[in-house]
């Protein structure tokens, strides 16, 4: 019996055959034992012992409870990709939208693509700020009163002497100064504004982030810290592009732009299906993730991936 | 049923779990290998199917789809079992020794169902899977070729191969002969070729 035999033979058991075809095999004893004994095969594959009942129930539960944890716009299937298709079976223009918002998927492509292009801003943001500080310090060093303030704001970081740098401009635009100092501070207040917005942005890269003293980052210790920070963000409406600051507190003291610039950005890795926030994981800053198909906390860095901790959710 | 569930109907998603459960957990249960490992493939089917739903577009039929995450649960499972060292090996049913190879057929109940398991862990993954959801799930050729994302031809063949795979695993080399019951002669002679017993 060789392999296009035994095909023929297979195919006729399933019924699958031309009329030739089946004619041959109904003619042919060896073709019609090796039907019966694919047959045997079939029927022990289908003597299935069935399920014992409670394991049965376990199953259908955890799936339930599953379904249960769902957001409230999924399960309902608001939250749905919408399409002309969708829209056409009467779905509103306005809940498509809305819905679109929570549930369009953003391939690791562009995520990469978007964390290059946010690391190229910061290198230029710091630059700016770099020079700016320069002219700031230029400025305040030329002045001759209130050498003690100036001693102070020079020894601030750059980042805090960039954004202190408006005021100080405009303060120092109302003395009386020399027409050097003049220009000096005109350069230091036009630039000010937008050091400060770039200095914005810069504080909301992962790879720029601050040193755990300076933010106000959850910190946590242990496996059980990361199940409790993650789970509070189970259950809420959240996708991979819903802002995190709207599921897990990050930081109070940033801007809810910021916010969303710090935790959109927030890569997926490790399996993730949706992004929690950053904390400090002892002394390593991480990304938090949950797997929910795992129901894992999942703990990495951002920039690598690398896993740090990862718990059961509680 | 699927849009009612779809639409958040819960009591509706459980029946259609329920409707479902068997064929899922026989899937998982083949293409897994074991009990324990074809639950565990299970319970994570269903719950990526009640995750999905939503998405779920109905391009293909409901029961399609929900083997397609079934197979590849199991796949999954398999590949974890594979990468656990020392574990690849162990299983929670002991394997058998058939010294009689006719006994194959004879066999009932769990000593069938653990030579299958033997004889389904023997084949390639992608050959228990086409035979499975052929045989266990009675998906048709173009569905098998669906699920798996492959051309019907390959499922056809991979049937094939996988059958007779099995077949030789399992030492079924020849039809069964329908079962007669004997016909046994009046008094307490048990062979046409006995002598009968001295009654007297």
């Amino acid at each position: 019996m060789n392999d296009d035999d035994t095909l023929l033979a297979s195919a006729y058991l399933d019924g699958d055959v031309t009329e030739d075809e089946r004619a041959l095999v109904e003619t042919d004893l060896e073709l019609l034992a090796e039907v019966a004994r694919l047959r045997q095969v079939r029927a022990l594959l289908a003597d299935q012992e069935p399920p014992s009942i409670s394991r049965r129930e376990e199953h259908l539960a955890a799936a339930l409870d599953a379904w249960d944890r769902l957001p409230e716009a999924e399960r309902t299937g608001a939250a749905r990709d919408i399409t002309p298709a969708a829209l056409r079976r009467g779905a509103s223009p306005a809940s498509a939208a809305a819905a679109a918002t929570i549930t369009t998927p953003t391939s690791l492509e562009h995520r990469r693509r978007a964390a290059i292009n946010r690391r190229m801003l910061g290198a230029a943001a710091a630059i700016v700020l770099v020079l700016a500080g320069g002219v700031a310090l230029q400025t305040l060093s030329s002045s001759s009163d209130d050498e003690a303030s100036s001693s102070a704001e020079a020894s601030l970081p750059l980042e805090e002497a960039a954004l202190a740098a408006p005021a100080d401009a405009a303060s120092e635009s109302g003395d009386a100064a020399t027409d050097g100092d003049r220009g000096s501070a005109e350069i230091a207040s036009a630039d000010a504004p937008a050091v400060a917005e770039s200095g914005a942005e810069l504080d909301t890269g992962i790879d720029n982030a601050a040193p755990p003293s300076e933010r106000t980052l959850d910190l946590l210790q242990t496996p059980d810290d990361l199940a409790l920070f993650a789970s509070d963000a189970v259950g809420a409406p959240v996708s991979p592009d819903v802002p995190a600051a709207t599921s897990a507190p990050i930081d109070d003291r940033l801007t809810p732009q910021q916010c969303e610039l710090l935790a959109g950005e927030l890569p997926l890795c490790l399996g993730a299906d949706f992004v929690v926030g950053p904390a400090f994981y002892r002394d390593t800053e991480v990304v938090v993730g949950v797997d929910v198909s795992r129901d894992l906390a999942l703990a990495y860095v951002g920039t690598t991936c690398r896993e740090v901790a990862r718990a059961r959710l509680p | 049923m699927v849009a009612a569930a779809q639409g958040g109907d819960r009591n509706a998603l459980d029946q259609l779990l329920r409707r479902h459960y068997d064929r899922i957990h026989a899937v998982c249960r083949r293409v897994a290998g074991s009990t324990r490992d074809g639950d565990d493939a299970c319970q994570e089917a269903l719950i990526k199917i009640v995750r999905n739903l939503p998405r779920f577009d109905g391009r293909s039929s409901f029961a399609t789809w929900a083997y397609r995450i079934a197979t590849n649960a199991s796949l999954d499972e398999l590949r974890k079992r594979n990468r656990r060292p020392g574990l690849a090996a162990v299983d929670d049913q002991a394997t058998m020794d058939v010294a009689d190879p006719g006994a194959t057929q004879r066999l009932d109940g769990i000593g069938d169902r653990l030579l299958l398991d033997d004889a389904l862990a023997t084949l390639a993954d992608d050959l228990r899977a086409a035979v499975v959801l052929r045989d266990v799930t009675n998906l048709d050729y173009s569905e098998i070729a669906e699920v798996l994302d492959i051309p019907v031809g390959t499922v056809k063949s991979r049937i094939s191969r996988g059958r007779a795979a099995l077949a030789r695993e399992l030492r079924v080399d020849a039809a069964p002969e329908p079962f007669t019951p004997p016909v046994r002669e009046p008094g307490n002679r048990t062979d046409p070729d006995e002598r009968p017993t001295d009654l007297t």
